[in-house]
């Protein structure tokens, strides 16, 4: 009886070890940069960009949870929500074996300053992020449908070599030196990272998983258009200004950056509206959370360019940005996708599936709710009123948010190996 | 006025086509005389075939799940009900019986209109009950859904080119 079951849906997804290496990865990452902001919080105070652990943090973050996991996610769903297959698993495998090590070299070089890891991390980041974008446009350009979510990856992708030029020539800045604004440089790098690259990742995949989370009706697919048009033209308008350092272009980005915001979460707000599955769960707490941070951020963006409180206001768009929008975000989403994609890899002939509700440890996941939505506060607290000490509370309750996290993972993963290896008794 | 109460649930339950059952029943009702069914699902195909004979109806589902139809013969044929239509599927998804088994079509529906559809209707269904389910993709998203509810899909061989052919079934 089971042999049918799912087993045509098993075919059409990678290897369970394909993305949960990224998924996993990510909960270490997560781990080290909560751990990092931690150890130096004092740093985290009134940070204004720069090589050292803060910025390795950051990193930790954006290409070691946020940019691990969508490379993770784009291989296992992309080829679900366009239909076509990806070209290479061999490929995929490499982007992994590329990443992780040149991550760890540049995470070393950025906390230490050392110019040869930061070459040798950044190189091999590089290669990687590069060929996960030749892949991801590969299987977008031979998607027929879902012409939304093809729109963000193509928005994402031109991002990420925006970003990546950036990168490179920030680090080419750290080494030998030029005479560019290295804070400017490092701005518009980070603009096109989380608002283009990650945040396009997250917007487009919103338009599949949020609808599919809720049972909605299809989310409004003109607006998400317009939003998204919005949201380039705030990531053109903000690095060109950023770069010709003319702030009232900046201001501009800004406030078209939040036009887009807003159109974005107007959609999203009807798919909640006309939702079907009524009871959502605390990942929809996170979910929720990060939507109002995502403006919050632009604001404190906006704030800063314009002169205002930047020694507060500045660490704080940071940290919205990445920790409150982008992070939080993907975290609750991953607590719906990860427990859904386990039960799926579950389908062996004659075994009963194993049921995402039995995946889905609640009490670990409520934990986890708590913690993180305590390191959130805190830490904004803590950078808003310059105290080293809030932050570092807040850092601690991070960490302890990442290892009930990396607990979750490793708890699905481990129940799936349970049900696909049964002890012999 | 006179109000007739027909349950087509037993005839549903015992793979019989209600139609013609609904139709002996319909016949005699004058105007303002109202005919009441009761079904698992709301049996929108059916109702269309009562609107084409001059019958307006109404559909509710009541707190136990049940649909109830109330069907008037006023000459205009109207259908009023839940906004999305059959069995609160979205009309876009035809629902009919074709010698006695049930069948849905989700091709060209927008995601994840297919997902909901599919789960409304396993969620209005009787467990002895199988339904076609006529698709154009592998419904990734639906398994697991589907195992929590306590359904599956099975995939069957026979679907036309570009359609994917699956029986919702009961039970793991």
């Amino acid at each position: 009886m089971f042999g049918d079951f799912m087993m045509g849906a098993k075919s059409r997804l990678l290897p369970l070890s394909l993305p949960s290496r990224f998924f996993t990865a990510a909960a270490l990452f997560q781990v080290a940069a909560w751990g990092l902001l931690l150890a130096f919080a004092d740093q985290a105070v009134g940070y204004q960009g720069g090589p050292g652990p803060i910025l390795a943090a950051l990193h930790a973050v954006t290409l070691g949870v946020l940019a691990m996991t969508g490379m993770g996610a784009a291989f296992q769903l992309l080829p679900v929500a366009t239909k076509q297959p990806v070209r290479s698993e061999a490929a995929c495998k490499a982007v992994f074996w590329l990443y992780v090590p040149g991550l760890l070299l540049l995470g070393h070089g950025m906390s230490t300053d050392q110019p040869w890891a930061l070459m040798a991390g950044g190189g091999l980041v590089v290669a990687a992020l590069l060929l996960f974008g030749f892949l991801l446009a590969d299987n977008t350009r031979r998607a027929g449908d879902m012409r939304i979510v093809t729109l963000h990856a193509w928005m994402a992708l031109a991002s990420l070599l925006a970003l990546l030029s950036l990168a490179a020539l920030l680090i080419w800045g750290f080494v030998d030196g030029f005479s560019m604004d290295h804070r400017l440089l490092g701005a518009a790098h980070a603009v096109m990272a989380a608002y283009g690259f990650m945040g396009m990742l997250a917007m487009g995949f919103s338009f599949v998983l949020i609808p599919m989370f809720c049972l909605s009706p299809p989310p409004d697919v003109r607006l998400g258009t317009v939003a998204a048009w919005c949201g380039l033209s705030a990531l053109l308008l903000t690095a060109a200004g950023l770069l010709a350092a003319l702030e009232p272009l900046v201001l501009l980005g800004g406030a078209v950056g939040l036009v887009a915001a807003g159109l974005h979460l107007r959609v999203m707000a009807k798919v909640m509206k006309g939702r079907m599955r009524r009871k959502l769960g605390d990942s929809f707490i996170l979910i929720r959370l990060a939507w109002a941070l995502l403006p919050l951020s632009i604001l404190a963006g906006l704030a800063t360019s314009a002169g205002v409180l930047p020694e507060r206001l500045g660490p704080l768009f940071g940290f919205w940005l990445v920790f409150g929008w982008l992070l939080t975000f993907l975290l609750g989403v991953l607590q719906r996708i990860l427990p859904f994609l386990a039960s799926m890899h579950s389908v062996k002939p004659g075994i009963k599936p194993v049921l995402v509700s039995s995946l889905t440890p609640d009490r670990t996941l409520r934990l986890h709710l708590i913690a993180h939505i305590a390191a959130l506060a805190l830490v904004s607290a803590g950078l808003a009123g310059q105290w080293g000490a809030i932050v570092r509370l807040g850092a601690a309750c991070g960490v302890a948010a990442a290892l009930v996290y990396l607990f979750f993972v490793t708890h699905v993963l481990w129940r799936l190996h349970r049900h696909l290896h049964p002890p012999q008794s | 006025m006179t109000v007739v109460t027909l349950d087509v649930r037993p005839l549903l339950a015992a793979g019989q086509d209600p139609l013609e059952s609904v139709v002996a029943a319909a016949t005699p009702l004058s105007d303002g005389d109202e005919l009441v069914l009761q079904a698992p699902f709301n049996p929108l195909p059916l109702r269309k075939v009562l609107a084409r004979i001059g019958y307006s109806s109404a559909a509710a589902q009541d707190g136990t799940g049940v649909w109830r139809i109330a069907c008037r013969r006023d000459g205009q044929g109207l259908l009023s009900g839940p906004e999305e239509g059959c069995a609160g599927l979205p009309p876009e998804a035809p629902l009919w019986r074709e010698d006695g088994q049930l069948h849905m079509d989700v091709r060209g529906l927008a995601m994840p209109l297919p997902l909901r559809a599919i789960l409304r209707l396993a969620g209005s269904l009787d467990h002895h009950e199988t339904v076609i389910i006529h698709h154009e993709r592998d419904p990734l998203f639906l398994y697991a859904e589907l195992a929590e509810l306590g359904w599956r899909l099975e995939r069957l061989d026979d679907a036309e080119p570009g359609e994917l052919r699956f029986c919702l079934i009961w039970g793991h």
